[in-house]
Order: C-alpha cells, then sequence, then structure tokens
C-alpha cells in the first residue's frame, strides 16, 4: 500500500515543478509527509494553481491532517476542471544518456518493475526546466516497494549518473491520472527487469548494451536498427490499461503478463483484458492518432522499441487503440479491429508505423497466414502449418483455407527449409519474404487467405479464432506469410483497407497490443537498404536479432508497398 | 520598507546559510505573490535547519513572514545569532555571453532602475548579480525563471537594490565576477 501522500503527489504530477515533486517524494520516502505537504502546499499556492475540486479537497485535508502553517483551503486558487492537457512524446535527442543511466540503476532498483520512458514536450509548473523533460515511468507490483520510496531512490540514481529524470512510480492495481495516461500512451519500453527475462541470456543482454545506444543514436538518424525479440521482457505496461479517467491498472503479479518472444503462453490474456475495455471511455488522445499513424518521411524519428535492449511490443499501438475505443470494439465482435488483431499484425503496424491504408494491408496479408503462423508456438512452423492447430487447440476454422494454402506455395519451400524448429531462423526468413511479397507480387493463393479473413469478420466466432491467432502471431510470423502472401494474393488485389479502421488498421486493442509482435515502430527504411540486407550471404551473417529486425522492417515495407518499397522483397532469400 | 521589499532583503541575507534549493523556491514565491506561503515555509525552515538570525535579520523577517501570517510562536523560536555567519565562498569571473545571459542582460537592461549585470561561476554554477532595480524581487524572479528554462535548476540572481553588498557573500560574488553590462546612467554619473 502506497502512501497516501505518493498518491497524492501522483495526482500533482505536471502541476508542479519535477524538481519540487522529487523533492515532495523523497520527504514523503523519509517519513516527512508534513513537510513535504508543506512545500507542495505553499508552491501550488504562490502560483495560484486551479487544481480539480478532489485534488483540492484531498490536498486541503492532507494539509490539515499534517497541521501545516499555511491555510490550504484559504491559500489554495479555487477548484477548476482540469484543462492541463500535457504533450508527450516517446523519443527525444537526449534518449541516449537517459537510457545509459537507466541502465546504471542498481540491480536493486530494477527488479520487479517495468519501465518505461517518455519525454514530456509540456511545461510543469511556473518555472519549468528546459524541455523535453523525460519523465521515467515505473512500474511496480501492489505488494512491492513502497512508491515514494522507489520514485527517490530512482531518482537519485538518476541523478547521481548525471540525468535529471522526473520519476513517476506507478502501483498495479491503481488508478491512472490523465497525466499519467498520456504518459504511458507515448512512451517507450524499457527493460526493467532482469529477473523477469530469464530467457535473456546475460551475455547477450550485455552484448545489447551498446547496441541500444547504438539503436538510439541511429534512430534518430533516421537509420533505425532494431534488437531481439527474443530477449523481450514482460512488458507490465502494455498488460495495463493507462486510461484516460482512473483507470486501474492490472496487476501484473496476477499472472496475465505479456510472454516475451518465444515464451508465448498468454492466449488467455485476450480474452481476460477485452471484458474491461468497455468499461472506460476512450482515452483523450493528446496526439491525434493520424499523427501517429501517418506514414513517415524516411528523416522522421519514430517511436522505438526497448531502448534498452528488450524490445517490448509497442504499447503505442494499444494505447491508441484504448484512446480510440477499439478494443472495446474488438472485444464484443472482432470486426473492423478483427482483421487487425488476428493479424497481429502486429508485427508491422506498429502505431508508429504507417499509415493505415498499409497497415491494411499488411494486415490482411498477416491474417491470411495469422492462423498458419500462429499455429505454432512460435510461428515459426513452416511445413506443417496447415495442419498444426494453434496453441489453444482451436481447429483452424476459416483460417484453414489459407493456412493449406500457404505451404503449397513454391515459396514456402525455402520457409520450411531455413525454419526448422528453431524459430529463429525461421521468422528471419519468414519476414523477409512474407510482407514484402504479399504486397508487391500478391498471387492466387492469398486471396483464398483474404476470403478467410471475409469469412471469418463475418462470423461470429471469429473474434475467438482472431484472438487465438493473436497471440500466436506474437512472433515474426514472418515465414508463414513469406509463402502464403507471396502465392495467394491476386495481383490485382492491393491492400485494401476495408477492414480496419483508418487510425489503427493494426487491430483494436490491447488484445491486439498483445497479439502484436515485438516490434516496435519502426521508422521506415528505404528499400535500397532493405534490399542489401536481405541479400542472402548478408543473412547468413544476421543475428537472431537482426533477422527479427529485418522482418519489422519487412513489415514496415510492405505497408509502405504503395511507395514502391517492396520491390526487393519480392526476391526473398530462398 | 514594504514586506516585499524585506522578505527580499532577508532571503538576500540567507544565501549561503539556507540551501539554494529553498532559496530560489522562496524567491520565486515571493515573485509570484505568494506571499503567505512564504510566511507559512521560511519560518518553518528556519527552525528545521537551525539557522539563527541577527536582530536586524529577525526585525526584517518579523516584518515581511509575520505582516503575512506566520505565527509569532514559531517567529519566536528561531534562534537567535550575534552575528552574521559568513562562510568563505570563492567566485570565478564568468564573462561569456551564452543564451543565458544574453536573455538575462535584454531583461536587466529593460528594468527599470538597474545599474550593472555581474556573472560569475561558484563552482559550476552560474551566479548573477544585479545592481539596482525596483521592485528587486520581480525581477529576481524573471531572471530566475530565464535561467532554469535555460537549464540552470538552482538558479541564483542576487538583485542588490543597494549599492553596499549586503553579506560577505555579495561581496565576494561581486569582487570575483565579471560585469556584462553598464547602464549608461552609471557612466554619466560617475563622469
Amino acid at each position: 500500500m502506497d502512501d497516501p501522500i505518493h498518491e497524492l503527489l501522483l495526482r500533482l504530477a505536471g502541476r508542479l515543478d519535477d524538481d519540487l515533486l522529487a523533492d515532495a517524494r523523497e520527504l514523503v520516502a523519509v517519513g516527512e509527509d508534513g513537510h513535504a505537504l508543506e512545500l507542495v502546499t505553499a508552491a501550488l499556492a504562490a502560483d495560484a494553481t486551479p487544481l480539480p475540486p478532489p485534488v483540492r479537497a484531498e490536498l486541503v485535508n492532507a494539509a490539515a491532517a499534517a497541521r501545516i502553517d499555511l491555510d490550504a483551503d484559504a491559500a489554495l486558487a479555487p477548484a477548476a476542471p482540469d484543462t492541463t492537457a500535457h504533450r508527450f512524446s516517446a523519443t527525444a535527442d537526449a534518449d541516449v544518456p537517459v537510457v545509459a543511466a537507466v541502465r546504471e540503476l542498481p540491480n536493486r532498483l530494477r527488479e520487479g518493475v517495468r519501465l518505461r520512458l517518455t519525454w514530456r514536450q509540456t511545461p510543469a509548473g511556473p518555472a519549468p526546466t528546459p524541455l523535453p523533460q523525460p519523465v521515467l515511468l515505473v512500474e511496480t507490483a501492489a505488494d512491492g516497494r513502497p512508491g515514494e520510496v522507489l520514485a527517490y531512490q530512482v531518482g537519485a540514481a538518476m541523478a547521481r549518473s548525471g540525468v535529471h529524470v522526473a520519476v513517476e512510480v506507478l502501483t498495479s492495481g491503481r488508478p491512472l491520472t490523465s497525466y499519467h495516461a498520456a504518459a504511458l500512451r507515448d512512451s517507450t519500453p524499457l527493460s526493467g527487469d532482469a529477473p523477469l527475462r530469464p530467457a535473456s541470456p546475460p551475455e547477450r543482454v550485455e552484448s545489447v548494451v551498446a547496441e541500444v545506444v547504438q539503436q538510439v543514436t541511429e534512430s534518430h538518424r533516421n537509420a533505425p536498427p532494431e534488437d531481439a525479440h527474443d530477449e523481450r521482457p514482460v512488458d507490465l505496461f502494455a498488460v495495463d490499461e493507462p486510461a484516460p479517467r482512473p483507470v486501474p491498472m492490472r496487476g501484473w503479479q496476477s499472472g496475465r503478463r505479456r510472454r516475451g518472444f518465444g515464451e508465448q503462453a498468454a492466449e488467455a490474456e485476450v480474452d481476460d483484458d477485452l471484458p474491461e475495455a468497455d468499461e472506460h471511455e476512450p482515452l483523450p488522445s493528446p496526439v491525434p492518432l493520424a499523427r501517429r499513424t501517418r506514414p513517415r518521411p524516411v528523416g522522421e524519428l519514430v517511436e522505438q522499441s526497448d531502448p534498452l535492449l528488450d524490445p517490448t511490443p509497442n504499447e503505442g499501438t494499444w494505447t491508441d487503440e484504448w484512446a480510440s475505443g477499439d478494443w472495446a470494439l474488438a472485444e464484443d465482435a472482432p470486426p473492423p479491429g478483427s482483421g487487425g488483431l488476428t493479424t497481429a499484425g502486429g508485427s508491422a503496424p506498429g502505431p508508429h508505423s504507417s499509415t493505415a491504408v498499409p497497415h491494411d494491408g499488411r494486415a490482411r496479408l498477416h491474417e491470411a497466414t495469422p492462423g498458419d503462423t500462429t499455429a505454432g508456438p512460435e510461428g515459426a512452423a513452416t511445413g506443417p502449418l496447415s495442419t498444426t492447430p494453434g496453441p489453444t487447440g482451436r481447429p483452424p476454422g476459416p483460417f484453414a483455407a489459407p493456412r493449406d494454402a500457404a505451404p503449397a506455395t513454391p515459396s514456402a519451400g525455402p520457409r520450411s527449409t531455413t525454419s526448422g524448429p528453431q524459430d529463429t531462423t525461421a521468422r528471419p526468413t519468414g519476414a523477409f519474404a512474407g510482407p514484402h511479397n504479399g504486397t508487391a507480387t500478391p498471387p492466387a493463393g492469398f486471396g483464398v487467405a483474404d476470403e478467410a479473413h471475409a469469412a471469418e469478420q463475418a462470423h461470429p466466432d471469429d473474434a475467438p479464432v482472431g484472438s487465438h491467432a493473436l497471440f500466436t502471431d506474437q512472433t515474426p510470423p514472418a515465414v508463414p506469410h513469406s509463402a502464403a502472401p507471396v502465392a495467394a494474393i491476386p495481383p490485382s488485389q492491393p491492400p485494401t483497407p476495408d477492414t480496419a479502421p483508418p487510425e489503427r488498421p493494426a487491430g483494436g486493442g490491447p488484445a491486439h497490443a498483445l497479439a502484436e509482435p515485438p516490434t516496435g515502430p519502426l521508422p521506415v527504411i528505404g528499400s535500397p537498404m532493405a534490399e542489401a540486407l536481405l541479400k542472402p550471404e548478408a543473412l547468413a551473417r544476421l543475428s537472431d536479432a537482426d533477422r527479427e529486425l529485418l522482418t519489422r522492417l519487412q513489415s514496415e515495407l510492405a505497408g509502405g508497398g504503395a511507395n514502391g518499397s517492396t520491390g526487393p522483397n519480392g526476391a526473398a532469400p530462398a | 520598507m514594504s514586506a516585499e521589499e524585506q522578505a527580499h532583503e532577508l532571503l538576500l541575507r540567507l544565501v549561503g546559510r539556507l540551501p539554494g534549493t529553498l532559496v530560489w523556491r522562496l524567491r520565486e514565491w515571493l515573485a509570484a505573490g505568494g506571499q503567505s506561503s512564504v510566511a507559512a515555509v521560511l519560518p518553518r525552515e528556519l527552525l528545521r535547519r537551525r539557522v539563527g538570525l541577527t536582530d536586524e535579520e529577525r526585525e526584517l523577517l518579523i516584518g515581511s513572514a509575520g505582516a503575512w501570517g506566520a505565527k509569532p510562536r514559531l517567529l519566536d523560536a528561531v534562534l537567535p545569532l550575534p552575528a552574521p555567519e559568513e562562510a568563505p565562498v570563492l567566485f570565478a569571473p564568468d564573462p561569456v555571453l551564452d543564451a543565458a545571459a544574453l536573455t538575462a542582460l535584454a531583461i536587466v537592461k529593460s528594468h527599470p532602475g538597474t545599474l550593472e549585470l555581474h556573472q560569475a561561476r561558484r563552482g559550476g554554477q552560474r551566479v548573477l548579480v544585479v545592481f539596482g532595480g525596483d521592485a528587486p524581487w520581480l525581477l529576481t524572479g524573471t531572471l530566475q525563471r530565464i535561467l532554469r528554462a535555460h537549464g540552470d535548476r538552482t538558479p541564483c540572481v542576487e538583485v542588490l537594490p543597494n549599492p553596499d553588498p549586503p553579506t560577505a557573500y555579495h561581496r565576494a560574488a561581486v569582487s570575483g565576477s565579471a560585469a556584462l553590462w553598464r547602464s549608461p546612467r552609471l557612466a554619466t554619473a560617475a563622469s
């Protein structure tokens, strides 16, 4: 149970300058609640900061209980509705030092928490420091360390590294303020807890440190690298729902957590998540959805996946979906989102990726293969795709046709050869061939997939199927995609945005986010680069992580097929 | 002397004796019109940190915080100090006109009554010293915000309404600073 004063300070975030908040949290952490309230109340009174009635009342009561000298009720400005809307962005030029400082955090502070980084673009308090202001979002368990203590310790540790970052500790199961919901919506996941990713070999983790820095740096140069999905830690934030109104974050201890790559077993999560969707109003997005989903020029920065090293599926997507309420839709009926969901469209369609249309295109592609890919736990099962039931044991259903068709295509051969039991090998390969082929040279077989998709949408039972596909599709389903799409889609059939809403073609909701492949937002990459990367000799030298990256890149390219970037992908490595 | 002037004068004298993070914030509140905030916090902080006041300083406290509603019991509890505590402080002149200094210069030049702007470094910390200026607490608040916006988390701005530095701290700051600007009025008066 967090200190109530800490909870109050959370509600004051964005209304006070970050330094004062940090000081107050430190005071609360050491038991000086009265002192903290005195400073906070005095600052708010001096600046005549209007507070929403409940927050003001809570502060007045707390100040009175602490017996501070200031008459809070008289000194504070009259209560007023909250009109302050802070804007955040997931990336900034100063990502590298902040991420490096986070990596330097003592293990004790990183254990059992989830970290996300965002940059506030709007000032807080009357004397703000330069913008953007880095904000480190820390999620801790309800029975974890007290939030105020964690905030103090993390903030102090970061300051020792020379990085002044606002630390907001959010406790699972507690309501989120609009400030924190907005911050979460546009944040980048950081790998917070080593214990939660046992699959990550230590040496691997270490090796990624430099890689992470490079990633962040390169992303700012618009030459986006990506890291391996296999090491992606469970992303608690992804499971929890940031919401506009206080919406309880889902307790991650409950066991419902998103599986990292390679440990996909979170099938039930979708069903668990969806029901809660319609209980809340859509999240007012400080950043217009259209802005985040429009095609990005090559030179434009995009959100990165976990810069620390563990690329967590892009939360932006699901938060966006949250905002739009699509995930509520997905719950009731799979409709527009269903396609995206099923497809796990994920892979490509990170919130940061491209336009809706490309997404749709990809979604459809994935959809065709979705079931397929998803069939195997790793989505790697190439050959047996058609026959392999999903992890949930559900029959292929509407996806049977696509699945069957996929392996039959000539392009399926290579995939199966490369895939084998190691999803890692398979994924990359598929990635290269899949999405791109699908968009570039839509073969006939895929038409079946599409039809299946259509049938799926028409079917009431599609929702479950889609959900199933979502999870299984978490793995870069590229492999199956490569074959199926290429062979199936009729050349004349362009990717159609019909099944997904323009803003969020990828799908609709937390469920979709969960299903999304561990891809983060991908910067648009030029087709020459993709072509070079896709050469077999180059592929042979790639690590799994690199292949994952390429998978996602290809997905991006497939989505932007309109600009002709799909060309090189047609020549997928055999 | 108004309550605001007394508060400003008292805060000048408390520089180096109270944490800089607290001093700048008290000045910010004073500039923003948060007299009750200053009255509530300043006496408490003096007591918490066992910072004593000379009789003259105590008068300034009573004339400001006392006038704004500070509890007399708290004001009486502040430790008496026979003589000002003056710890040695080293300053280095900083003649560099970076963006923050240029912005501060523009503000100082346009503020009525200002005579000089000096800049020094105490360690790595920038210290701006302004001579003259009407409503010095307001000018202080404005300059602090400017420095904060330029990344100085704990701005040190000393606006001295009188030509004579009030404390050893300010004497050292003035002697160890570089003049960035002098009012033409000052040159005229000198000639």
